[in-house]
C-alpha cells in the first residue's frame, strides 16, 4: 500500500499479512451477505446451515487480526501512517465481524420464516437492499486497498439510500403485519433482518470512516445525511 | 540517604530466586549454567543459567549496571583482559566448557566473535580489515581464497557494493554505520558460530541503526547471535527472544513478543512499560 | 511557580550586577595579557641577544684568509725517492717550496726579515701541498698557484684585532711583518674565503686550520652507539611495562624508579660509566662505544617514558577489536599497537637524541677530552664529541679559536634544530586521528 519499503523487512511483512488478513475478512463477510440474500431472494434454503457455522471462521479470523496488531504495536512501535493503519485495520476487523454476526443472524431468521411460509416476504426490496448494502461494502473495501477518499465518502453518503429503503420496507412489513395477524412471526423476523441490513449499511460507512483517517490523519467531521425515519413515528 | 538505599533493596527482595520463564531449549548453541562473575569482592552477575538457541538472536536488556554486558563478555572469555575479574561456573559452547584450562582463548575468540559499541575498524585498509583475522588463523591457502573471504564477508555485512572500488582505502574513513557493518564482516570472517553483539547501534543515527538491525535479521540464518542493548525497542524489533538482567541476576526469559505484551515478572513489567520507580 | 525560588537572584537584578562588574573582570583580563605579552617580549628578547651573539661571532669563524702563491713544484725537493711515498714526501722539503714562494711574493730577504714571512704562513700549509700532490700527480715539476691559510696572528691583524699603534713589542705581529702583508694586499694575493679548515680540517693547536671534522665523526659514531642501544631496549621496555606486566609490588617499583632516573644529572651516568667500565671491565677510554654507552644510559628513561605515552595513547577499543577477533596478545602488540604507538615513540627517541648530542659533562667523565687529531673510524677509536671540542675550544686565548668556537656551535645549533624540526616533521605526518 505505501509506495516505500521500510528497512526492516519483517515490519513490512507484519503489515502486509495484516491487510491480507483483513481482505481475507471482508471477503468472506461478502460471501456470507451474498449466501444470505440468495436464499432470502429465492425463498429457498441455500446453504443458510453452512452459513452459520462459517461465521466461526469470520470470529477466528478477526481474534487473528487483533493479536497481531498487538504485537505489531508492542513489538514495532509503528508511527504516523504505519499507526494508523494498524488501528484502522483492527477497527475494520471487528466492523467486518459485527457485520459477519448480523448475517448469520439473518440467516437463522430466514430460516424461521421459510418454515413459517415466505408468503409476505417483499423480496424485490429486500434483495434491492441487500444489494446495495453489499455493493457499499464491495465499494469501501475497494476504496480502503486504494485509500481512496472519494470513493469512501461516496459510500458513506450513498447510505441514505439505503436507510430510505428501510424506512420504506419497514413501513410496508407494519402494515401488511397489521393487516395479516397470521403472519406475524414472520414479519417479526422480517423486520429485525430489514433492521440488520441497515445496520450492515451504518457499519459500513463506519469502514469508509476509517479509510478517510487512513489517509488524512483525522476523524471525518462532515455531516453525513441520515434519512432514516424508523425511529419516530411516520 | 534512606530515601536512596530504600528502593535498591526493595528491588533486591523482588528479584526471584528462580528466573521466569524458558531458560532451556531445545537445540542449544552455548549453554550457561550457574554462572557468578566477580570485579575483585563485588558480584556483576548472581547465579545465571541460561541457554543460547542455535540460529536465533537473544537479546539482553536491563538497566544500567545490571550486568547485560559483564555476562556477554563471558561467552567470548573478553573478561580475562580485567584482571580483577573472577568467573564461576560453567560456560559451554558445543558441549565444551569454554573456562577449561586446557581451551586456548585464542580460537574460542574466532568461533564467538564480537561486535563494539563504537565502531573500531583498524586504522588500516578496508580490505586489511577484514582479512586480518583469517590470516592470522590462516583460514586461506591462497591468496584467491584470501580475496574470497574478504568479498563474501563483505557482502554477508551488506557493504560489499559500497566498497567493491575501494577497498585499499582506509576503513577509518566510512561513515559510523558502514564502520559498523565493516566490524561486522570482520567478525564474519573468521567463520564464528556465534556473534556478540554489545549495543552495535548506540553510536549510530537511526538510519544506520535501522540498516544494522535489518542486517541482523538476515545474519540469523547463518549464524548464533546475542545482544546487548539499552533499546527496549531494538531487542523487540530485531530478536527472537529476550533476556531480562537486574541487579545481575537473570529475572525473565521469553519469546520476545511474550516478553513485550505480557511479561510474567514485576520487574520485568516495570522496565517494559517505564515505570522505574 | 506560585513559591518565590529563594536564593535565586531575579533576572533584571542579576543583570545590573553582572553588567557592574563587568568592567572589573575586562580590566583583569587586559591585565594578564598585558603580562603574558611582557613575558613573551622579555623572552624573545634575550632569545633574539642570544642569536645575534653567536651569530656575529660565528659567521666569521666560517671564513679566514688565505694567501694565493705561484709555487714552484720542484720535483727532487718535495719527492726525493721519486715514488711518491708517505715517507718520501715527508723527507721531502714541501715546507721549503712554500717558503721559495713566499719570499719571492714578499721580497723578503736577510735572515730576520724571512724569518718574518715564514711566520706569516700556516703550518698547515706544508700538508696541503702534500696532500695536493699526492691527489695530483701531474703537479710534479710544474708551476701551480696554490692558496694556503694565513697564521692566525696574520688572520687576526687582517681582521683588525692587532692595532699598529701599539708598540711593537707588545703585538704578536712586527712592522716587517706589516710591511709584507700590505704588499700582500696590494699585489691581491691575499683573499678572505670561506674556510674549508673548519669542517674539514680536525683537531688542532692552531687555530687557522683546526676543525671539528673529528669532532662531528665522534658524535656520530657516539650518537650512532646511544641509538642502537637505547631505542630497542627502550620500546622493548615500554611495552613490558605497558601490556604485559603484572600489577604488583614490582612493577610500581621499576615504574617509579625509572621516572626517578629521568631527573638523574647527566654527569652521575659519567661516573657510572667511568667506574664500571672503565674501571672494572677496563676498557678503554675516549671511545665513542663507552659515550654511546653511558648516553644511552642517560636517554632510556626519556625513550621509555614517551614510549610509555604513545602507547597508551592507542585507544584500548583497538586492542578489544583485535582481541575480538582472536589476535594473542603478542599479535595485538606486534600488529597495531606498535605501528599506532610508532610516531610517537619515534618523536621521543629523536628528541633525546638531541639531548644527548648536546651533553658533556658525562662524556667528560668518562674521558673524551683527548686532543685526538685523527678522525676516529670505528666506535673503538678513541675521539671526541662536538660540545666537548666547543669546550675545549673554549679554554683557547687565540682571537680566531673564538669565532671557530662560535661557529662550531652554530653547527651544533644547526643539527639540534634539525633533528628537532624532524621530529616534529614526523610527529605531523604519521599522526592519526582515531
Amino acid at each position: 500500500m505505501q509506495s516505500s519499503h521500510h528497512t526492516s523487512s519483517a515490519f513490512d511483512q507484519d503489515l502486509h499479512e495484516m491487510s491480507e488478513k483483513v481482505r481475507s475478512l471482508a471477503n468472506l463477510v461478502e460471501r456470507q451477505l451474498n449466501a444470505v440474500t440468495q436464499s432470502l431472494s429465492t425463498l429457498e434454503d441455500k446453504g443458510l446451515d453452512k452459513l452459520i457455522k462459517r461465521d466461526k471462521k469470520v470470529d477466528k479470523l478477526e481474534s487473528e487480526i487483533i493479536e497481531q496488531a498487538v504485537e505489531v504495536i508492542a513489538l514495532r512501535a509503528p508511527r504516523a501512517e504505519d499507526l494508523r493503519l494498524v488501528l484502522v485495520i483492527q477497527k475494520i476487523a471487528t466492523i467486518l465481524e459485527r457485520m459477519g454476526d448480523y448475517a448469520r443472524n439473518t440467516a437463522n431468521r430466514t430460516k424461521v420464516i421459510l418454515a413459517e411460509g415466505p408468503t409476505i416476504v417483499p423480496v424485490g426490496d429486500l434483495r434491492q437492499m441487500a444489494e446495495l448494502t453489499m455493493e457499499m461494502l464491495n465499494d469501501v473495501m475497494a476504496a480502503f486497498d486504494a485509500v481512496d477518499v472519494e470513493l469512501a465518502i461516496k459510500v458513506r453518503n450513498s447510505d441514505v439510500k439505503v436507510d430510505k429503503l428501510h424506512t420504506k420496507i419497514h413501513r410496508s412489513l407494519v402494515k401488511a403485519a397489521q393487516n395479516d395477524p397470521d403472519h406475524l412471526i414472520a414479519s417479526v423476523h422480517l423486520l429485525f433482518i430489514v433492521k440488520n441490513f441497515e445496520r450492515i449499511g451504518d457499519y459500513a460507512t463506519g469502514i469508509a470512516e476509517q479509510v478517510y483517517f487512513l489517509a488524512n490523519g483525522e476523524l471525518v467531521d462532515e455531516f453525513r445525511p441520515k434519512a432514516d425515519k424508523t425511529s419516530w413515528n411516520s | 540517604m534512606d530515601n536512596m538505599r530504600a528502593p535498591v533493596e526493595m528491588e533486591m527482595s523482588k528479584l526471584p530466586n528462580l528466573t521466569v520463564g524458558d531458560v532451556y531449549v531445545d537445540t542449544p548453541r552455548m549453554t550457561t549454567r550457574n554462572v557468578n562473575v566477580f570485579y575483585g569482592d563485588k558480584m556483576a552477575i548472581d547465579d545465571v543459567t541460561l541457554d543460547i538457541a542455535e540460529k536465533q538472536v537473544i537479546s539482553f536488556i536491563g538497566p544500567s549496571g545490571c550486568g547485560k554486558s559483564t555476562f556477554l563478555r563471558c561467552l567470548n572469555r573478553m573478561n580475562d583482559t580485567i584482571d580483577s575479574c573472577r568467573v564461576e561456573g560453567q560456560i559451554k559452547l558445543d558441549d565444551q566448557n569454554i573456562y577449561d584450562p586446557h581451551i586456548d582463548v585464542v580460537p574460542l575468540r574466532a568461533s564467538v566473535g564480537m561486535v563494539f559499541q563504537k565502531p573500531n575498524p583498524f586504522p588500516k585498509s578496508i580490505f586489511d580489515n577484514v582479512a586480518y583475522g583469517p590470516r592470522i588463523h590462516g583460514l586461506a591457502s591462497s591468496k584467491d581464497e584470501l580475496d574470497g573471504i574478504v568479498e563474501a564477508s563483505l557482502r554477508r555485512a551488506g557493504l560489499w557494493e559500497e566498497v567493491a572500488d575501494r577497498l585499499d582505502q582506509s576503513g577509518t574513513g566510512l561513515s559510523g554505520g558502514q564502520q559498523q557493518r565493516l566490524c561486522i564482516a570482520r567478525a564474519i570472517a573468521v567463520s564464528p558460530e556465534v556473534i556478540l553483539m554489545d549495543e552495535p547501534c548506540s553510536a549510530l543515527d537511526p538510519i544506520a541503526t535501522a540498516r544494522i538491525e535489518e542486517l541482523i535479521f538476515e545474519l540469523r540464518e547463518e549464524f548464533t547471535i546475542v545482544i546487548v542493548t539499552h533499546s527496549m525497542q531494538q531487542a523487540a524489533r530485531v530478536s527472537n527472544r529476550t533476556a531480562y538482567f537486574h541487579l545481575g541476576r537473570l529475572v525473565e526469559v521469553g519469546e520476545t513478543s511474550t516478553i513485550f505484551t505480557n511479561p510474567q515478572h514485576e520487574l520485568t513489567n516495570s522496565y517494559i512499560t517505564g515505570r522505574f520507580g | 511557580m506560585s513559591e518565590p525560588r529563594k536564593g535565586i537572584i531575579p533576572p533584571q537584578v542579576a543583570i545590573s550586577r553582572v553588567n557592574a562588574s563587568l568592567a572589573a573582570r575586562r580590566a583583569g583580563e587586559r591585565r594578564f595579557r598585558t603580562y603574558g605579552r611582557i613575558a613573551i617580549g622579555i623572552a624573545l628578547a634575550f632569545l633574539v641577544l642570544l642569536f645575534v651573539s653567536i651569530f656575529t661571532k660565528g659567521i666569521p669563524g666560517f671564513f679566514q684568509y688565505y694567501v694565493t702563491l705561484e709555487v714552484v713544484v720542484d720535483r727532487e725537493k718535495i719527492d726525493p725517492a721519486g715514488d711518491l711515498s708517505v715517507q718520501s714526501l715527508y723527507d721531502g722539503d714541501a715546507r721549503g717550496i712554500i717558503r721559495n714562494a713566499l719570499y719571492k711574493a714578499t721580497g723578503a730577504e736577510g735572515r730576520s726579515g724571512r724569518k718574518a714571512a715564514g711566520k706569516l704562513i700556516s703550518k698547515g700549509a706544508e700538508q696541503r701541498l702534500r696532500e695536493a700532490i699526492i691527489k695530483d700527480p701531474s703537479l710534479l715539476g710544474k708551476t701551480v698557484a696554490m692558496k694556503f691559510a694565513l697564521d692566525d696572528d696574520a688572520d687576526s691583524f687582517l681582521r683588525g684585532y692587532i692595532s699598529s699603534a701599539v708598540p711593537e713589542k707588545d703585538r704578536r705581529i712586527n712592522d716587517k711583518q706589516i710591511e709584507f702583508i700590505n704588499k700582500l694586499q696590494k699585489l691581491q694575493l691575499i683573499s678572505y674565503d670561506f674556510s674549508d679548515y673548519l669542517i674539514f680540517g680536525s683537531a688542532s693547536r692552531d687555530p687557522e686550520i683546526a676543525g671539528i671534522k673529528g669532532a662531528f665523526v665522534g658524535s656520530m659514531l657516539t650518537l650512532a652507539v646511544c641509538l642502537v642501544l637505547a631505542f630497542p631496549m627502550g620500546v622493548a621496555t615500554a611495552v613490558y611495562l605497558e601490556e604485559f606486566a603484572p600489577k604488583n609490588r614490582i612493577t610500581e617499583i621499576i615504574e617509579v624508579n625509572i621516572n626517578n632516573l629521568a631527573a638523574v644529572p647527566s654527569v652521575v651516568f659519567g661516573i657510572l660509566g667511568l667506574a664500571v667500565f672503565i674501571g672494572i671491565f677496563g676498557m678503554p677510554r675516549s671511545i665513542p662505544l663507552i659515550g654511546g654507552v653511558v648516553l644511552a644510559l642517560m636517554t632510556l628513561p626519556t625513550i621509555i617514558i614517551s614510549s610509555r605515552a604513545a602507547i597508551r595513547a592507542v585507544p584500548p577499543s583497538i586492542r578489544d577489536a583485535a582481541l575480538g577477533v582472536g589476535a594473542s596478545r603478542l599479535q595485538t602488540v606486534t600488529h597495531h599497537v606498535l605501528p599506532l604507538a610508532m610516531p610517537g615513540m619515534l618523536t621521543g627517541t629523536i628528541i633525546g637524541m638531541a639531548q644527548a648530542l648536546g651533553e658533556t659533562a658525562p662524556l667528560l667523565m668518562i674521558g673524551m677530552v683527548a686532543f685526538i687529531v685523527d678522525i676516529p673510524g670505528g666506535v673503538t677509536d678513541p675521539g671526541t664529541v662536538l660540545p666537548v671540542q666547543i669546550f675545549m675550544w673554549a679554554d683557547f686565548a687565540e682571537r680566531m679559536f673564538i669565532h671557530k668556537t662560535s661557529a662550531a656551535i652554530i653547527v651544533l645549533l644547526g643539527f639540534l634544530i634539525l633533528m628537532n624540526a624532524i621530529a616534529i616533521f614526523i610527529r605531523n605526518r604519521l599522526e592519526r586521528r582515531w
